[in-house]
């Protein structure tokens, strides 16, 4: 036998309930649009602030791409050419041996590669082009490797001096 | 506080007057207040002049009503192969063949509580324009309008536990809801005095082949003084057992 039991008639429509599908449909929109909008945003600021950063483009007007190029060619003169120089040659008189130097002008880093004979002379050698202040810059080691073929200076390593922290990774 | 719950306004409505009561919500305490008994002509006027005593300018009006109010209709092995739409269909043809009123003067609504069963209502069209313009006038929104019965079968259902037949009498009706062989049925009559409910109740204990014996009886104790008793939700609290 089964109990008398309640029940629960409505003669009331449920618009509120659908009223309350109805706001939170158009907040959760709201919110999608609102975040696309920030990132929008946060993409244009990204690019404009590389594009300050960049030289000018070619489709610039003439006078705009002179006054880059002298502002580069002015950073390139400030460069502490003498003082790096100097630092990578009396790595010949120690256990280590400059492989090859670059500095490019766009994004004004400068990286060695050199090979030494252990991880102490690579130290060594990190220390001596520390010396050398690049303003804004930081000398970091970027990547090493071993090459068992050279059996002299078998510890190769990447040294940058770029802006920012670089994450280093070991490659053996 | 930036934001206060708006006051909500409970109304048992039969057809000759309206219980009213108040419930505010604040800091996450609900509070009931006993507003009073009114002529159902009166209810908007005692709703506007409780509600200009209120400091906040909305609120939501809940109206439960009384089973003079209600024809019930119980439909039996409708399946789950049927529309909401189709039960308010049957039960609306059934209803009108039974009162002999037009289908259209009747609102029709209904829940499905058994597997194969379900219980239908209908009030008169007018009842309900009346409750709706009253909320209007009052500024309030309104909430629900359900019948009493429902929602009191289940708020008193510890008290009623095994009970197969319940039988309520009401100031102006007498009604008697039993679920016989797992089938539900609701049937009601007028009855306006002691004498006249006690003599209906047996006419519907015997129309369903029961005994009187085994019918719960309770009884709505309208005049109950304000703070005898602690306020329930659905005027569950002014609900007495009659011993038989």
């Amino acid at each position: 036998m089964i109990p008398m039991r309640g029940f629960r008639i409505e003669f009331v429509e449920r618009r509120r309930r659908r009223a309350a599908w109805v706001v939170l449909a158009v907040s959760v929109g709201f919110f999608a649009w609102s975040w696309n909008h920030f990132e929008e945003r946060s993409e244009a600021a990204k690019l404009a602030a590389a594009a300050a950063a960049k030289p000018a483009a070619v489709d610039d007007p003439p006078e705009v791409q002179q006054q880059a190029d002298a502002r580069l060619r002015r950073r390139a003169l400030d460069y502490p050419w003498p003082a790096v120089l100097t630092e990578l040659e009396a790595f010949a008189d120690q256990d280590t041996s400059v492989l090859r130097f670059e500095h490019l002008r766009s994004d004004e880093n400068t990286r060695v590669t050199i090979r030494t004979k252990d991880f102490t002379s690579l130290e060594h050698a990190l220390a001596r082009v520390r010396r050398v202040a690049l303003p804004g810059r930081e000398w970091k080691i970027v990547s090493t490797s071993r090459d068992a073929t050279d059996a002299s200076h078998p510890l190769h390593a990447e040294l940058t001096a770029a802006k920012g922290a670089i994450e280093g990774r070991m490659v053996q | 506080m930036w934001w206060e719950a708006p006051t909500s306004w409970e109304v048992y409505l039969d057809t000759e007057r309206a219980i009213v009561r108040r419930r505010d919500r604040s800091n996450l305490r609900v509070t009931w207040k006993h507003v009073g008994v009114v002529p159902r002509s009166g209810l908007a006027d005692a709703l506007r002049a409780a509600n200009a005593k209120s400091p906040r300018a909305t609120g939501s009006l809940s109206v439960v009503l009384g089973s003079s109010l209600c024809r019930f209709e119980t439909l039996h092995q409708v399946g789950s192969v049927w529309r909401t739409s189709d039960l308010v269909a049957l039960a609306r043809s059934r209803i009108e063949q039974r009162m002999r009123e037009s289908g259209s003067s009747l609102r029709v609504t209904t829940e499905a509580i058994w597997d194969s069963s379900a219980i239908a209502c209908a009030i008169r069209t007018d009842v309900y324009a009346n409750i709706e313009s009253t909320a209007a006038s009052c500024g309030l929104i309104l909430a629900s309008v359900r019948p009493w019965i429902g929602e009191l079968l289940i708020g008193i259902r510890r008290q009623l536990k095994d009970a197969q037949a319940v039988a309520l009498q009401e100031a102006d009706s007498v009604t008697l809801a039993i679920a016989q062989d797992g089938l539900p049925s609701i049937q009601t009559l007028p009855a306006r005095d002691e004498p006249s409910s006690n003599e209906c109740l047996r006419l519907l204990a015997v129309n369903s082949a029961i005994p009187l014996s085994s019918v719960r009886r309770f009884r709505l104790n309208l005049y109950s003084e304000k703070g005898e008793r602690r306020i329930r939700h659905s005027f569950t609290d002014l609900v007495v057992p009659v011993s038989t």
